[in-house]
């Protein structure tokens, strides 16, 4: 059942700005829980009720529904009639989980009917009923009385007289099947409340009147409840005929001047006026007789839903309604991304220019010209098409950037709940939220970044009495912290935790078979920690649910490495752990080396080379049936891309003469390719190539070279991979550098 | 009827682009096709099926070339002047595709149009969605997206292992 129906473009809107909504109160509620504070929980108040105003507008009877729910709460919070502890914020955050899956239902198929919100409304309901536990303090008490206690004894916390019948509304939630409501809201003006009729009529040429009466009864819900309306919610709902009046019989405790008053935010209204149906001692049915003819049984009732529910009329401060948090918003990871109009507009004069020198060039095919003057004017031309084409790849690359904080803030709530979960207390500080990288980078870092920030908690930090018995404060600390230096961002997950134990590392490492005890021996402490981002290894003595569940550190760093990435890790045994990631700035370009091999150019990154050497061809050994060249004091397996790729692509190896080669770093240690000829260094635009993306082992993409030809660029990870899975097969015939003899 | 044949603006008419290879001459709906071009410089990509010629720059988009000769393996021709590359959209997917020479493009009434008879085209006729009759010739129409669709997503999936100058 929807609301008034939303275009797509609303309801991206709608989405969007919810998303936001349910972040911040996110964010805020970890804050609330570690830091406190009365403006903390005022912000989420307003979030919470932004969303729930646009929820019901909107049609999302869920979202209205549990929107209200965490309003009721959090209305005691505010007003210190329940304190802030760790079941409330747990229930919190479960609601705001909740929602998320309200809104993702939502962007699927238009409703989030689909989500069931029935248990943990009603969990909410019950918190706000449950006895207030102690003085309000701020922080984490997780022993509390549960919070499914039973829904207790109405009125302990204040609650408006009536309560039954909203309890029963808001549990069926739907509006439907309510007849009979009439008859017992008859009883539903309590002490303080007056029943008004209010009679709204929309501007004759406003374009939607019905949407305009909707709000006027979004707003009678927010200043008191909607006894009877005409039309009802669903007229206004199901009719596609537009309404220009509205009447309504609304109980509130307010005075009717604050709700005409009110009503001044909704737009387009052009006459609003109320009188009184008797005294607080009258009859509403008094009222409900002289009212307008109500539709069928029950659609008089529907309005309540909306939730004039439990929080009573009196409660709401007067600012309240429709009033947005402060917060600051975050474009959500989704396919779109938010470009400030600056950017636009100066992509549009690039633009411009380029168009200028298209104008320019077409002209000289047309003019007679010298051939000095055709020169001059073509270094012109092309002198400021390099200038425009520079700034157009800055400006994009700069429409590209995303602050970290995007990815950042849903770490907060991570820790706490793993925290929680551990028995640990931890601390969780953040750093340079507001560096940017490019959103393709982000979005590649954001699971190696859980996987590490769990790790730290879970495995990093010690138990709080171990660590008070190590001289430690109880309370653990994990940095996330991001800096740019030079033409890279790192990021680093640091905890002041147990440390890693060289020695341990190299015993598990030799245990799994990953080298023998003798190569463990030659290691060099900072040697062995890099043991650990090798497959197969885990040093978590046990299984845990959060970092133990066989995904290792090597896939963070396959991970980090597809985008470009290092990761390294430093230890200081019983001081902590450091991991720290060296990113890109950018995907879409880099530094690379044009080499040729048989008549194809390949690009190679240039941050994927070690060196690049003249290599004797009668110096190759055989080492173990694999070709090896020796470099300095060690020797490096050399692969000829035809091992690889084929004899098409086999580089020609002189036993006479120096050849290049090109040695690439790899997982597994250095590795040489022979290549034809070495072109030189350039900037290179990465492209996909349509269709074959990712197909073609060692190969990631393509570039446009300067003379509009298409060069490869190698991916420097996949194709070591592939020489080593290729391995065995050439182990013993030394490949395309065997002599043909 | 033919699919892939989609109706012309005037009902029950096709316009179709003509291309020549190994001395047929065959018909694309035009719908198929997004434009034609010359033959620029192919880059080779390693272990993708002997069909694909390579890649090349498209106004800056980076697209797989295709051999139609060694596709339908017919004997390699010789590079001509007359060679173009038949530019497809298949969904996402653009591919181009190597002719002897395009000729021409044609209006055509459905109703010239036979279906397929093994015995006159020497193409697997699975590709084929019929003959039509002209005064003086016959025009094979091909259905590209079967041709490059199910077969040729699969070979190009299908990664060829290095070859291994029969040592192994």
């Amino acid at each position: 059942m929807g609301g008034i129906e939303l275009s797509p473009e609303e309801l991206e809107l709608f989405l969007t700005e919810s998303t936001e909504m349910v972040d911040t109160m996110e964010e805020l509620l970890v804050t609330l829980e570690t830091e406190g504070g009365s403006e903390a929980v005022a912000a989420i108040f307003r979030a919470a009720h932004t969303l729930k105003g646009g929820a019901a507008t909107a049609g999302m009877e869920n979202i209205a529904r549990l929107t209200h729910a965490l309003e009721s709460l959090l209305d005691l919070v505010r007003s210190g009639e329940r304190a802030v502890d760790a079941d409330l914020v747990d229930a919190l955050l479960e609601a705001v989980d909740v929602l998320r899956r309200c809104l993702a239902a939502v962007k699927e198929d238009g409703t989030d009917e689909s989500v069931d919100v029935g248990g943990l409304a009603a969990r909410l309901e019950a918190l706000a009923q449950e006895p207030p536990g102690g003085t309000p303090g701020l922080s984490g008490r997780a022993d509390g009385p549960s919070g499914q206690a039973a829904p207790a004894s109405q009125g302990s916390t204040g609650t408006a007289a009536g309560e039954p019948v909203q309890e029963a509304s808001r549990k069926d939630g739907s509006g439907k099947d309510e007849s009979g409501k009439l008859a017992r809201l008859s009883g539903q003006v309590a002490e303080g409340e007056r029943v008004f009729r209010f009679i709204v009529d929309v501007e004759p040429d406003a374009a939607m009147p019905s949407i305009r009466l909707y709000q006027a009864l979004m707003v009678f819900e927010e200043h008191g409840r909607v006894l009877q309306s005409n039309p009802t919610v669903k007229e206004i709902e199901e009719t596609t005929a537009d309404h220009t009046r509205l009447e309504a019989l609304v109980v509130t405790a307010e005075n009717p001047q604050d709700v005409q008053a009110a009503l001044a935010e909704v737009s387009h209204l052009r006459q609003v006026s109320w009188e009184a149906v008797g005294g607080p001692s009258d009859k509403p049915d008094e009222g409900a007789g002289r009212g307008p003819a109500p539709g069928p049984a029950g659609a008089g009732g529907a309005p309540s839903r909306q939730g004039a529910g439990s929080s009573g009329p009196g409660r709401k401060p007067p600012g309240s309604g429709g009033d947005g948090p402060a917060a600051p918003s975050a474009a959500p990871m989704a396919d779109t991304i938010r470009v400030s109009v600056r950017v636009l507009d100066r992509l549009m004069n690039l633009v411009g220019e380029l168009v200028i020198d298209r104008t320019r060039l077409a002209r000289l095919g047309h003019v007679d010209l010298q051939l000095q003057e055709l020169q001059e004017e073509l270094e012109l031309v092309s002198g400021h098409l390099s200038r425009i084409t520079a700034e157009l790849q800055d400006t994009i690359m700069q429409a590209r950037m995303v602050p970290l904080e995007t990815l950042f803030r849903k770490f907060p709530r991570m820790v706490r709940d793993l925290a929680r979960r551990l028995g640990k207390d931890v601390r969780f500080e953040i750093l340079g939220e507001d560096t940017e990288l490019d959103r393709a980078v982000i979005e590649q870092i954001s699971d190696p970044l859980v996987h590490l920030i769990r790790n730290a908690v879970d495995h990093g930090l010690e138990p709080p009495q171990d660590r008070v018995a190590a001289g430690k404060s109880a309370q653990g600390l994990v940095r996330l912290s991001a800096y740019h230096q030079e033409n890279n961002i790192y990021i680093e997950v640091a905890d002041d935790g147990r440390g890693i134990d060289a020695e341990r590392v190299k015993r598990t490492a030799v245990a799994r078979g990953l080298l023998t005890a003798d190569e463990a021996q030659q290691l060099h402490p900072a040697e062995a920690l890099e043991l650990l981002f090798l497959p197969g290894f885990s040093t978590a003595g046990q299984v845990t649910d959060v970092s133990g569940r066989g995904v290792g550190l090597d896939v963070v760093k396959k991970n980090i490495e597809r985008v470009n990435g290092t990761v390294s890790i430093q230890s200081d045994p019983g001081r902590g752990t450091r991991f720290i990631i060296r990113l890109p700035l950018t995907l879409a370009i880099v530094q690379a080396l044009l080499v040729n091999i048989r008549g194809t150019m390949f690009a190679v990154p240039l941050d994927s080379i070690v060196e690049i050497l003249l290599v004797g061809g009668e110096r190759v050994r055989m080492a173990n049936g694999w070709p090896m060249v020796p470099v300095r004091d060690q020797v490096i397996p050399l692969v000829n891309p035809g091992d690889v790729w084929g004899a098409a692509f086999a580089a020609a190896w002189r036993e006479d003469a120096s050849n290049p080669v090109v040695v690439l770093r790899s997982g597994a240690g250095p590795l040489a390719l022979a290549v034809d000829r070495l072109i030189g260094e350039q900037e290179i635009v990465i492209k996909t190539i349509d269709g074959m993306g990712g197909q073609v082992p060692g190969i990631s993409g393509a570039s446009i070279l300067g003379d509009g030809s298409v060069a490869l660029i190698l991916d420097v990870t996949g194709f070591t991979k592939e020489v080593r899975r290729l391995g065995t097969a050439f182990r013993g015939h030394g490949g395309h550098f065997e002599k043909s003899a | 009827m033919a699919t892939g044949s989609v109706q012309g603006a005037v009902s029950g008419q096709m316009q179709l682009v003509v291309f020549r290879l190994a001395g047929e001459l065959y018909g694309v709906d035009i719908q198929q096709v997004r434009e034609i071009i010359r033959v620029p410089e192919v880059t080779r990509v390693p272990r993708t099926p002997d069909f694909v010629e390579g890649v090349i720059n498209l106004r800056g988009s980076v697209i797989p070339v295709l051999d139609l000769r060694k596709r339908f393996r017919l004997p390699a021709g010789e590079a001509d002047r007359e060679r173009r590359i038949v530019v497809v959209e298949m969904g996402e997917q653009t591919l181009g595709v190597i002719v002897d020479a395009v000729s021409e493009v044609l209006r055509l009434d459905q109703d010239r149009i036979e279906p397929p008879s093994p015995y006159i085209v020497n193409v697997d006729s699975q590709y084929i969605t019929g003959i039509a009759r002209l005064e003086d010739r016959l025009i094979i129409l091909l259905d590209l997206n079967k041709v490059l669709s199910a077969g040729e997503r699969e070979e190009l999936e299908r990664l060829e292992e290095p070859e291994q100058d029969g040592r192994n």
